[in-house]
């Protein structure tokens, strides 16, 4: 299980997208949330895709490790391609099939497949980001650009290193999350048979000692920063400084050049495909 | 030098539970290496936590290198001077990757980039851990993760480290690791140590042991002492080191070697013995 889940683990590796500053990664990927969100058509997406390509061969990260990213939201990118795919319309149109409240139409596929593209892009997108960026350079990327937040007393470092931690925790609580399926299905729990509702209650018996292991977890971890001198971010300094470099300009520039293509194909392309 | 000085101390966790120390009083010199024993809920981590300030005696005071625990503006001072390495090392752990750990401790206390630098060194060196500096601290065994545990505390630079059952979930080759990296620190850095713990192996080796027992202080003796008193150790509940338990079954079919505490005692003394006859 732990294995499937890429989001949040980082991939050690010392390629080009590890090098970049994680401000910019952070700042780049936000104009990719934005561009997929703008795109209206398909070739729109051809563009991001290959944008996304790019960074995933630039990052050394195996290609599958990103992939299976989006095992995690796999339900969710399904149901929001069912949900678009029957209840969207627009006016005028033809539909291909008609029940009850339910239709699909041209629009709504065209839709539902922008909307899923979209869920997958996003999340595949921002592993490549934590795949390769460590935890802490994340911390200092967000604490570095929520800077300007300090000065209405906002508690940046906190937020940076509680988000940080987080990360860290993923692979810790997934091992968690196995050992007590393992105990569960000893002591005789069925996880696989039975209905969608069945199926949720057995989860019950993971969720409560997790629950409870999380935050004996996080009352140890409280005392361990403690007892290693953490007092907050007053006074405190850093291993690592944040550098911008040339491979952060051509990191933007590529970014830049696919939003103005993206731009202009929703200006001059709406109706190409 | 007096490094710890515990004295008269006692605490419980909530007005219903009994005290779970209760008007203990020890002292640790500088350079010594101790060990504290007895039965779970004995008061061993608490008296441990005390010591590192984490939590406050109910009564009776402790101080660290002159540095009273009571005294809030020492505290950041006490917990410089004491590291302290948990049980679970993944409960310990900040930072994904190993050198991001290891820099926490002094990131907090304000030194130089290039003394971070230098400290991270140190410990991963110590350690023995320096292979795994890049690694995901996840993808480490057991016994790795728990000398990663240790460099953390380490780059603090402390002159007394306190291990509180750091072993106890690790395989016989990561306890073994993790000593042998004790020892190491011991000898090269002139560390005060204190080691709680239920293996009595590992109590062998030291200067001083401390035996406690629902949460008072039963016994401070040396290894030989603690070991040849059989009413001590059954009321702490505590077992005989291997070689020991070897010596007893031997004793038992009639060969009597005394009571050696280490395996190069019970070889050497079973050479003396075989020579003999």
């Amino acid at each position: 299980m732990r294995n499937d889940v890429a989001f949040g683990q980082y991939y050690p590796a010392n390629s080009f997208v590890h090098k970049l500053d994680p401000r910019v990664k952070i700042l780049l990927l936000i104009a990719y949330i934005v561009l997929i969100f703008v795109i209206r058509n398909f070739l729109g997406f051809a563009v991001a895709i290959a944008l996304l390509a790019l960074a995933v061969a630039f990052s050394g990260v195996p290609v599958m490790k990103v992939v299976k990213s989006i095992r995690a939201i796999l339900f969710i990118i399904i149901i929001t391609f069912i949900i678009n795919l029957l209840l969207h319309r627009e006016e005028g149109e033809t539909p291909f099939f008609e029940w009850w409240i339910f239709a699909v139409t041209p629009s709504s596929i065209r839709f539902s497949l922008f909307m899923a593209l979209r869920l997958i892009s996003l999340v595949m997108g921002s592993s490549v980001l934590t795949l390769t960026t460590t935890p802490v350079r994340l911390t200092d990327g967000i604490e570095s650009l929520l800077y300007p937040l300090k000065l209405i007393k906002f508690p940046v470092h906190e937020l940076a290193l509680v988000m940080s931690i987080a990360l860290r925790f993923i692979p810790t609580l997934m091992e968690e999350t196995e050992r007590i399926i393992s105990a569960q299905k000893a002591r005789g729990a069925d996880f696989e048979s039975g209905n969608l509702f069945s199926r949720i209650k057995s989860l019950v018996p993971i969720l409560i000692p997790l629950i409870v292991s999380a935050f004996r977890r996080a009352d140890e971890l409280g005392e361990a920063m403690e007892s290693r001198c953490y007092t907050g971010s007053k006074n405190r300094t850093k291993y690592k400084k944040l550098t911008l470099g040339y491979r952060d300009a051509i990191a933007t520039l590529v970014v830049a050049a696919a939003f103005v293509g993206v731009i202009m194909l929703n200006i001059y392309g709406v109706n190409v495909i | 030098m007096q490094a710890v000085k515990v004295d008269k101390v006692s605490y419980k966790y909530s007005e219903k539970e009994k005290l779970a120390v209760d008007g203990v009083s020890l002292e640790i010199e500088a350079g010594e290496f101790v060990a504290v024993v007895g039965r779970n809920a004995s008061g061993k981590s608490t008296l441990a936590r005390m010591i590192n300030g984490l939590i406050a005696p109910l009564s009776g005071e402790i101080t660290v290198f002159g540095n009273n625990t009571l005294d809030e503006k020492s505290l950041f001072e006490i917990r410089k001077t004491c590291g302290i390495v948990f049980q679970n090392p993944d409960n310990q752990m900040v930072a994904s990757i190993v050198e991001d750990d290891v820099a926490f401790g002094p990131e907090n206390i304000g030194v130089s980039r290039e003394e971070i630098g230098k400290r991270i060194d140190f410990a991963l060196q110590a350690t023995g851990t320096e292979p795994f500096r890049t690694e995901m601290a996840s993808k480490l065994s057991g016994g790795q993760k728990q000398r990663v545990a240790i460099a953390g505390v380490l780059a603090l630079k402390p002159k007394i480290l306190i291990l509180d059952e750091s072993t106890s979930m690790l395989d016989p080759i990561g306890r073994a690791e993790v000593m042998a990296v004790v020892e190491n620190l011991r000898k090269t850095e002139n560390m005060t140590v204190m080691v709680i713990t239920h293996y009595m192996d590992e109590v062998v080796g030291c200067d001083k042991v401390f035996v406690m027992a629902d949460g008072k202080l039963l016994k401070t003796g040396t290894p030989e002492q603690i070991f040849n008193d059989k009413e001590l150790l059954d009321e702490a509940g505590l077992e005989l080191p291997v070689p020991a338990k070897i010596a007893e079954g031997l004793k038992r079919r009639g060969v009597d070697v005394g009571l050696p505490l280490t395996k190069e005692q019970l070889k050497e003394r079973l050479w003396k013995l075989f020579a003999k006859t």
